[in-house]
């Protein structure tokens, strides 16, 4: 397979974990930097064009709360999780978490 | 920082104007963000190429803008193979009538419409002003998501009428474009409206029948609607019960055109100076023509009994 292919498979793959990543981590209030900062502490890399435009997404379907502040001289908008951002959280949790016993029976089956 | 202004203002040319301020700045905090860990790094302020790295890293302005827009479609995945049959029945239509309109034109002796750029133009116009409806007519179904019988969300296996068609159906399609486009030009030739039909060569007058300039406009709809018929036959994969039912409708009609035509005793009427010697032609003439019609009647009999036996197999 294509080294392309490949990597464009693999983006699929993480592009579906990174909302459950980006909702876990802002259970905690982050600016978008930190946050950028925060995931990529766990080895989850993801970059400014991507990230920025998901937090805006997520608050706009009513996830996420921000704020407009001043730190170190510089504006910033910091976001953190609201009701039904930790409401859909705990949902997905349970699904990943579903989902990660899943693909491990089916690895588990595939040795056999 | 000019290169981080000269950049922020290109994102914000393609940025939709109702989130701009609150973009442009995010993404400037953002970009500050970056250069300040790489200058902490560095232990100095960036140079202009470092600066441009880590624009780069955001990406193209175009492409940061377009992450922030909305998804919009002009028409959508759903209502997109709707549009493209649509496209496909609207521009075979277009050709035939088009090209109909060129030969009859040409066969009542109108020189300029001799050229076939002169067709293809005309083609060409009508097509790009059909093109241009239907992609209206799309957009706006998409954008005030009306609900459209085309594109139903539900559907029942059960209740599924169309059939697959054959070579053999899409060939007798064809064939029978081009024998009722001939049977149009003749037609239009021989026979006006209001006036009595016929012609005159040298001495000898030939007419036919008050009932075939009665029928004028009748056998030009029948003539038309079955090359129209035959055009979405010929561009469909499947035949459904409406085009069956259109399709029973006309050879029904037309059977009681061809009986009108065929009841009248005389098909053609010579006068001359020498009838007498003409008789005999004329007999044979009228034979020929009324054996003609009665073929024509066979043959839609049989068009007519085998649109039957589709309706049945469609609707078991």
């Amino acid at each position: 397979m294509h080294a392309e292919q490949l990597e464009k498979l693999k983006q699929e793959l993480r592009r579906g974990v990174l909302v459950l990543a980006v909702l876990m981590q802002l259970q905690r209030e982050h600016y978008g930097y930190s946050l950028r900062k925060a995931l990529q502490s766990f080895g989850l890399e993801i970059d400014e064009g991507t990230l920025y435009p998901l937090v805006r997404r997520l608050e706009k379907q009513g996830l996420l709360l921000s704020e407009w502040r001043e730190e170190d001289k510089r504006k910033k908008r910091f976001y953190r999780l609201s009701e039904s951002g930790q409401r859909a959280l705990d949902a997905m949790q349970s699904e990943w978490q579903v989902l990660n016993q899943n693909i491990a029976n089916i690895v588990k089956g595939d040795g056999q | 920082m000019n290169i981080v202004e000269n950049y922020l203002t290109q994102v914000e040319e393609y940025l939709a104007s109702d989130n701009d301020t609150d973009v442009l700045q995010e993404l400037e905090s953002a970009i500050y963000d970056a250069i300040e860990e790489r200058e902490a790094e560095q232990g100095r302020p960036l140079a202009n190429a470092e600066l441009a790295s880590v624009l780069r890293k955001f990406g193209a302005p175009i492409d940061v803008a377009a992450k922030y827009a909305r998804q919009q479609y002009l028409i959508g995945p759903t209502l997109f193979p709707v549009f493209r049959h649509s496209l496909k029945v609207m521009l075979g239509i277009v050709a035939i009538l088009q090209c109909l309109n060129t030969l009859l034109h040409l066969a009542s002796g109108e020189v300029s419409y001799l050229s076939i750029t002169a067709l293809l133009q005309v083609i060409f116009t009508s097509s790009v002003w059909g093109f241009a409806a239907l992609v209206v007519i799309f957009a706006a179904v998409e954008k005030y998501q009306i609900p459209s019988p085309l594109v139903t969300p539900s559907w029942d296996p059960l209740k599924m009428t169309a059939m697959r068609q054959s070579k053999g159906d899409r060939k007798d399609a064809a064939t029978t474009i081009i024998s009722d486009t001939v049977m149009l030009i003749l037609w239009n030739l021989w026979v006006g409206p209001g006036i009595t039909a016929g012609a005159t060569i040298g001495q000898i007058t030939i007419v036919l029948p008050n009932v075939y300039s009665l029928l004028f406009w009748p056998v030009n709809g029948l003539l038309l609607m079955s090359l129209l018929l035959n055009a979405w036959q010929l561009l469909s994969n499947s035949c459904n019960k409406v085009r069956i039912s259109a399709a029973i409708a006309l050879d029904s009609s037309a059977l009681v055109v061809v009986a009108m035509l065929l009841a009248s005793t005389d098909q053609l009427l010579i006068s001359s100076d020498n009838i007498e010697q003409l008789q005999p032609i004329a007999n044979h003439a009228n034979n020929v023509l009324q054996i003609s019609l009665a073929v024509v009647f066979g043959f839609i009999a049989w068009d007519l009994k085998n649109h039957c036996k589709m309706w049945k197999k469609v609707s078991e």
